[in-house]
């Protein structure tokens, strides 16, 4: 099965996703026209993955921003992985925040609030 | 309701929706038994409090990136008022450097055309800088500038604009003014000047004063009012130094 990758465009997400290790990694800020379209070989490529690999999974997360569509999109995505972790599977989500920054901080702990998947939120400084 | 939504938003929330359509059709279903509907109504329940629950999350972070927007846009706003700030004055002594008082000076003139009312304006110029640099150094030459051009900023008037217009040389627009109410302004900051002991060393300057208005021989632009100053305050150093000159045509 094929790695999927897509560059960060003016508005959109920086994202690498790796079929060998089953790392996903987001980055950037996100704010598309079309949140649903601009996610949606992002799914298309998780489902192939837990039907093909159905291996580990880990996503790392460094957002700076996500509009309303995309943090829709986002929760949507991480429900998915959590149906995927009760079902006896291994994954863990790592949200990114630079030491600093709280807004970025509070959002990741919102996404974490009340999810059942391994989630943590992780400070890193900026060197 | 489905309708009138717009459809990018119909496939951002495409699990609800369908969702939804499926629970109509149950409740439309005659087969359905009792208990089949009440397991479906403990579904419905069940994704209403996940789409609650994930519903007060989203706009929770919808809050967070909003105020974060704001913050950057404020932020940015005050790096603007900086930066144009830092564009218009003289880094040396903080008045406006020569772009903007020429800038000021121009729109002075160009009013003044356009509602025929007055306007002076001042050019002044410490004496014997040049003795001051060879003979303290440029340390002090700098204090000197930078002092003289505070104790202008002093004597001024509200509606006035002062900078630096060279070296030791200095630009006043006075709009609505006449020369000779320009003098008076002129002689007051001659004499602070003069009175004024600058640094540790307590040095002591003077300046020449050169002035002319938009009435004196109708100047048609502005480089034509600007040599009339230029030609005053060039007859204040011939004469002495350390007084204020007028420009009048027959000189």
């Amino acid at each position: 099965m094929n790695n999927l990758i897509i560059n960060a465009g003016k508005d959109t997400l920086n994202i690498s996703c790796d079929s060998v290790t089953g790392i996903i990694d987001m980055r950037g800020i996100s704010y598309p026209q079309d949140a649903a379209d601009f996610f949606n070989p992002v799914f298309d490529w998780l489902e192939n993955y837990i039907n093909n690999v159905a291996a580990d999974i880990t996503l790392n997360l460094h957002i700076d921003y996500l509009n309303t569509s995309s943090t829709k999109c986002l929760f949507d995505f991480i429900d998915r992985l959590e149906d995927y972790y009760k079902q006896g599977n291994t994954v863990q989500v790592n949200w990114y925040h630079e030491a600093h920054d709280d807004d970025i901080k509070e959002t990741g702990l919102e996404f974490q609030e009340d999810l059942e998947l391994p989630f943590v939120v992780l400070a890193y400084s900026k060197s | 309701m489905n309708d009138d939504i717009d459809p990018t938003m119909k496939k951002v929330f495409k699990h609800e929706f369908l969702a939804l359509n499926n629970y109509q059709l149950i409740g439309k279903d005659l087969n359905v038994s009792e208990d089949e509907l009440r397991q479906h109504y403990q579904h419905l329940l069940e994704s209403y409090r996940l789409l609650l629950q994930n519903a007060t999350k989203i706009t929770a972070i919808g809050d967070i990136n909003q105020k974060k927007l704001f913050e950057a846009f404020e932020e940015l706003e005050r790096q603007k008022a900086i930066l144009y700030q830092s564009s218009i004055l003289d880094y040396l002594t903080q008045v406006y450097n020569r772009s903007h008082i020429m800038q000021l000076f121009d729109d002075a003139f160009a009013q003044t055309k356009r509602y025929q009312n007055i306007f002076s304006c001042i050019l002044l110029d410490i004496d014997d800088f040049k003795a001051i640099n060879d003979t303290h150094g440029h340390l002090a030459g700098d204090l000197v500038i930078k002092e003289t051009a505070r104790q202008i900023s002093g004597q001024i008037r509200e509606t006035d604009a002062f900078g630096r217009y060279g070296g030791e040389e200095f630009l006043i627009v006075l709009p609505n003014t006449n020369a000779e109410e320009a003098r008076q302004v002129a002689e007051k900051i001659r004499i602070t000047v003069a009175e004024t002991t600058i640094g540790e060393q307590n040095l002591r300057v003077t300046i020449s004063l050169g002035i002319s208005d938009s009435l004196i021989d109708k100047p048609k632009t502005q480089d034509e009012m600007l040599h009339k100053v230029d030609l005053a305050l060039y007859k204040a150093k011939e004469t002495g130094k350390n007084r204020t000159v007028t420009y009048t045509p027959f000189d």
